[in-house]
């Protein structure tokens, strides 16, 4: 098993689902909607970085805009080895999810 | 993605981060969270720098290793050669850290002083003063808050339970442990010497008197001008360290002086010194100034002029005769040169092997790394070659310092101490630095077009940095040579230059105890045997010095005041030294009134007081033993030399005095020497028991006084070996480099029909070249610094033309071989494999 947090995987989903809107900004948006938490960059920049050095995401230089004073984006994206690593995340979660998969029953005992 | 990609990218969200907020909370709102938010980012920062530090450091590592792999040979002569300059750098920093910590251990060490005199018509200053100053000196300055007179060390025989010892005694006031931190380990703390009788002891000599026993409260004679005197252990301090100027085994209080008759409260008579202890932050000029004439009030004419000396200062300036500095300069530049040649060759031999790794660059900067990724590379190798080294330095610095210790007697030794550790640390990254500099460099801005191409003639752009320092290692390497030979020069001439006295086979002894007492009958028992040739005691030796003020003589110019130096003499001095009489003769028993009324002079004393017929001249002579009297000068000996060579001889006046011996000494036939010796021993065992029995032999005494010379002999010379030996690698290195480059050239004169011995003539001529001009620079350069050294010397050598010569021809045949060592192979090798090559 990966050595892969929570807070770490959620990056990852997150630059899966926004495809090449998947910089910074735009993650700790998304993660922020998703869990309804106020997220600030700064707390995702790290773990970023970090899966970028595990080779888990991959990184191009994106557009510049005005707003950025001309800089250029930092898109993200999933590498193979990375997607591997997310579906075995979930292969687990659902393993371990299978009896719940309804909700929960109440015990007879 | 470049670390300028991200620091962009990152700014950018920032930046729309920082306008989102604005937009919605207004600008104050977005500054604040600006600062905050760059406060949050700190420890990732931090955490960053570390790991991909951490991986440049492991990918260089890698590299680094795979290159050292495969290049075992450079890479063993590249790292030994600065791994042996450093080795010497520390050694020669630990010795000089080592000179500069004399006596700064003391508590009080800043605010101790000597105090110095200067008298009218004497040059240079004097340590030793009168009894009574001390005192003065305290009550006539408040700002002087402790003083102590210090009489020794002098060696003085020991007895405890019938065993009998030599020990180095010193007279101190009750002051001198306040005022010098020598911690009391056993008795009084507070007063270690509270009554005449009471003795301290140094853990050592406690050791060796009385084993494992209690010391304190012990009683112990001490055999002092002849009587044998008790005291009572009263304390015992921990061992004195080497790097201290103050030496001693027991330690007296200072009014044990008066047991052999000296006053101590005469302001006529000099013999102890003095230090002082000032108040904290007292202007030292002003106390200076304070008793500078402070004597006047004491003396009726003549007073001295006081001065104070730090004590910090002493081992190294020494005011009364020179102190090491000079050498502790010396040994700093031969420190820095030796490491200077050691980069040297690292950097020579580190851009000689540029060709190999040409390819390589070339590659990778297609690939795309850029200048500086190429630069922090290479940096970073030279880093962990450097390292490499100093692991190997340090390893053999700690191997040789056990002999060093020996040679030079210290006690040096590899601390972990800050400045220890921080001298290291800087010595081999300013190393790393600058050795790593121009390799990088140089590599980093190869063109990569050119070099895939592989044409090898780039090099040439190198060539013009390589001679220089080529040229430099030599010129090191012949200035140490030459300096080294003339050193041993002077120091053979000093050894073995004939002093005008015999001094064969001639043992000296100090006159002490029973020796002394019942010196006629055991004179008589040894001149029985026929290998004792003449016995005599004086206190003429080369280790003490007598000096007197001589009053007046027969036609002495008024103004003229002469300080002679003096030997008390008996009959036997002229046998036992072989000394001719020029003029008149010397004592003898037929003339009775020779030993009251008589005195000879020598040559330099005549000449000195200007007498032209010096034979019955009338001299008064002041002597401490006997009042100020009138003598006739009965003959004039032939300057002879009685101190070292380091002085020109004195004028000297030979005296018959006896209570004024202090040495014995007895000239011994040579054959059967041990025989005789023993039967010296024995007799003397016999007849005076109280005197422990040692000697030494004159000629020993005569070598030691040149101990500096030779320790710094022996050094210079290992300096040159050193500076030699890399020298000698870095040509290796680059003869080798040569050759390799030109083997294609190699290979194309031999199809063509040149021999051997053609090919190495041309390859060499070079090096021929290089270590010509070599000896041009070294040669002035030499000259000049041994021509100041040897301004030291009284007697000195010359330097012959010859001698530099013979240095230059030594330094181009070795480099000849060197060079040739190598060219020879790539001169033999196969021309068809060199040029199939291409």
């Amino acid at each position: 098993m990966k050595n892969l947090t929570r807070k770490e995987e959620m990056v990852m989903l997150a630059v899966l689902n926004l495809g090449k809107n998947a910089y910074l900004v735009a993650i700790t948006d998304y993660l922020s909607r998703i869990t309804g938490k106020e997220i600030g960059i700064t707390s995702i920049h790290l773990p970023l970085s970090r899966l970028e050095q595990l080779g888990w995401i991959t990184a191009a230089m994106g557009e510049a805009t005005a707003v950025r004073g001309g800089r250029r984006k930092k898109i993200y994206s999933i590498t193979p080895d990375g997607f591997l690593v997310l579906e075995d995340f979930k292969k687990i979660s659902d393993r371990i999810w299978e009896k719940y998969a309804g909700g929960r029953k109440k015990s007879s005992v | 993605m470049s670390f300028h990609d991200d620091q962009e990218s990152l700014v950018g969200d920032f930046a729309e981060y920082y306008h989102r907020i604005a937009d919605r909370r207004g600008e104050p709102a977005a500054l604040a969270w600006y600062s905050l938010a760059l406060l949050k980012l700190i420890p990732s920062y931090l955490y960053f720098q570390i790991t991909w530090g951490i991986e440049m450091m492991r990918s260089t590592l890698k590299i680094t290793l795979r290159f050292i792999n495969r290049n075992k040979g450079f890479s063993f002569i590249n790292i030994s050669g600065l791994a042996v300059g450093l080795a010497c750098s520390f050694l020669i920093f630990l010795w000089v850290h080592n000179e500069f910590s004399y006596d700064r251990f003391h508590e009080n060490a800043d605010r101790l002083h000597r105090v110095l005199l200067e008298s009218p018509g004497i040059d240079g200053l004097s340590a030793y003063g009168p009894g009574p100053m001390a005192a003065a000196l305290k009550n006539s300055v408040p700002e002087i808050r402790e003083v102590t007179r210090l009489f020794g060390s002098v060696p003085a025989p020991v007895r405890y339970d019938e065993r009998l010892f030599t020990s180095r005694v010193m007279g101190v006031d009750p002051a001198f442990f306040h005022m010098f931190t020598f911690p009391v380990i056993q008795g009084d703390v507070g007063n270690p010497l509270p009554d005449p009788q009471s003795m301290v002891l140094t853990k050592k000599t406690a050791l060796r008197l009385f084993g494992t026993e209690d010391p304190v409260g012990k009683t112990v004679g001490l055999e002092w001008w002849g009587p044998w005197h008790d005291f009572h252990i009263t304390a015992v301090i921990d061992d004195i360290p080497s790097n201290s100027d103050i030496q001693a085994d027991l330690f007296l209080p200072f009014t044990f002086v008066t047991l052999s008759g000296m006053d101590i409260e005469s302001w006529n008579v000099s013999g102890y010194k003095t230090y002082v202890r000032l108040e904290r932050k007292t202007a030292f000029a002003t106390v200076n100034a304070k008793i500078s004439g402070l004597m006047e009030g004491y003396y009726v004419e003549n007073a001295p002029v006081l001065s104070l000396y730090p004590l910090i200062r002493i081992h190294l300036h020494n005011p009364d005769g020179g102190g090491p500095i000079v050498y502790v300069y010396v040994f700093i530049f031969i420190g820095c040169l030796i490491l200077g040649a050691a980069c040297i060759n690292f950097i020579n031999l580190s851009t000689s092997r540029a060709v190999k790794r040409a390819r390589e660059v070339g590659l990778r900067k297609v690939v795309g790394s850029t200048r500086s990724q190429l630069i922090r590379q290479f940096m970073g190798e030279s880093l962990i070659m450097t390292f490499l080294a100093f692991g190997t330095a340090l390893g053999m610095a700690a191997l040789a310092l056990p002999a060093l210790n020996r040679m030079l007697e210290t006690e040096l030794a590899v601390k972990a101490s800050g400045i220890h550790i921080l001298g290291y640390l800087s010595i081999v990254l300013i190393t790393a630095f600058f050795a790593g500099l121009y390799p990088a460099f140089f590599l980093a801005s190869y063109r990569p077009a050119l070099v895939l191409r592989g044409s090898g003639r780039m090099l040439s752009r190198g060539t013009g940095f390589r001679r220089p320092l080529m040229i430099a290692q030599f010129v090191i390497s012949i200035f140490l040579i030459i300096s080294t030979l003339i050193i041993y020069r002077q120091i053979t001439f000093m050894r073995g230059r004939d002093l005008g006295i015999n001094r064969d086979c001639v043992i000296n002894m100090e006159l002490r105890g029973g020796l002394r007492g019942n010196y006629s009958s055991i004179r008589n028992t040894l001149l029985e045997h026929p290998s004792i040739q003449a016995i005599s005691t004086t206190n003429g030796s080369f280790t003490k010095r007598f000096a007197i003020n001589l009053a007046d003589w027969e036609g002495k110019d008024p103004d003229l005041r002469l300080v002679t130096a003096i030997h008390a003499v008996d009959y036997d001095y002229e046998k036992i030294f072989d000394i001719q009489m020029t003029q008149g003769r010397y004592f003898t028993r037929d003339f009775p009134t020779d030993a009251s009324d008589g005195i000879v002079v020598n040559e330099t004393a005549v000449r000195a007081m200007g007498l032209q017929d010096p034979i019955d001249k009338r001299v008064t002579v002041p002597l401490p033993f006997d009042s100020l009297k009138e003598r006739r000068i009965i003959g004039v000996v032939k300057d002879y030399h009685f101190r070292s060579l380091h002085e020109n001889i004195e004028p000297l006046v030979l005296v018959l005095t006896p209570s004024w011996y202090t040495d014995l000494y007895i000239r011994i036939h040579p054959e059967g020497l041990p025989r005789t010796l023993s039967f010296i021993e024995k007799t003397i065992g016999e007849m005076a028991p109280d005197f422990p029995f040692t000697y030494t032999f004159l000629d020993t005494q005569i070598d030691r006084l040149y101990q500096v010379e030779m320790k710094v002999g022996t050094l210079v010379k290992i300096g040159m070996g050193i500076a030699l030996f890399i020298a000698c690698l870095g040509l290796l290195g680059l003869a080798s480099f040569t050759a390799a480059q030109r083997i294609r050239e190699i290979g194309i004169r031999k199809v063509l029909g040149a021999s051997t011995a053609e090919i190495l003539l041309l390859l060499n001529r070079k090096f021929v070249l290089w270590v010509a001009v070599a000896n041009l620079i070294a040669w002035p350069l030499a000259y000049m610094a041994m021509k100041s050294w040897l301004q030291a010397f009284a007697y000195r050598v010359e330097m012959p033309v010859g001698l530099f010569a013979a240095a230059g021809l030594g330094i181009l045949g070795l480099a000849m071989l060197i060079a040739s060592i190598q060219t020879i192979r790539a001169a033999a090798s196969d021309p068809a494999k060199s040029l199939r090559q291409e």
